[in-house]
């Protein structure tokens, strides 16, 4: 089972969030706070296919694995699989210490509007396919 | 910096060399945040978000 842990920056982008949605619709900002929260949850629920990882729009994903960033992290901290949404930006950290392969697929879109995203394995075990 | 942008293709954009520095950034952000244990579980990750939701 993997572990999902929340960095400083993964919560303060999601607090902005919040507090961006909510000056004009509270009950948005939490539904929408919520789904994001609820989407990284289930991505560690074996359930949903093992580790098999689900993902909404992958533009991104190939062209940062050509960044220097992309290079960077995936040498960086073995065991690591960042994700991070790519609108108003949150970044949260899964731990996936025993997973060789992580599968993308790029049809499953999340059912509110921050529907660009990108995930980069960081560990040089880890393989992206889509 | 300087390395992220020379990595970028020569018809790379403005806004997606900006999104790339960005990227770059928040990444670094969050990756320093996980070495130096400024980080939280998930449950209370759910705790602190309900304090928003009042």
């Amino acid at each position: 089972m993997a572990e999902i842990i929340w960095t400083d920056e993964a919560e303060r982008w999601l607090k902005d969030i919040h507090d961006y949605i909510a000056q004009d619709n509270p009950a948005a900002a939490d539904k929408v706070v919520s789904g994001i929260y609820q989407r990284a949850d289930n991505k560690c629920d074996p359930r949903r296919g093992g580790f098999l990882f689900n993902l909404f729009s992958c533009d991104q994903i190939m062209a940062s694995r050509k960044s220097a960033t992309a290079k960077k992290m995936f040498v960086a901290t073995p065991g690591v699989l960042l994700v991070q949404l790519l609108w108003r930006t949150s970044l949260w950290i899964h731990h996936y210490p025993n997973t060789r392969t992580i599968s993308v697929r790029s049809k499953d879109m999340i059912p509110f509007s921050c529907a660009n995203a990108s995930a980069l394995a960081v560990n040089p075990d880890l393989e992206i396919t889509q | 910096m300087a390395e992220i942008i020379q990595e970028q293709p020569e018809d790379a954009t403005y806004g997606e060399i900006m999104r790339e520095l960005a990227f770059e950034r928040m990444v670094e952000r969050g990756l320093a945040d996980s070495r130096t244990g400024r980080v939280i579980s998930n449950e209370e990750m759910a705790r602190r978000i309900r304090t928003w939701q009042k």
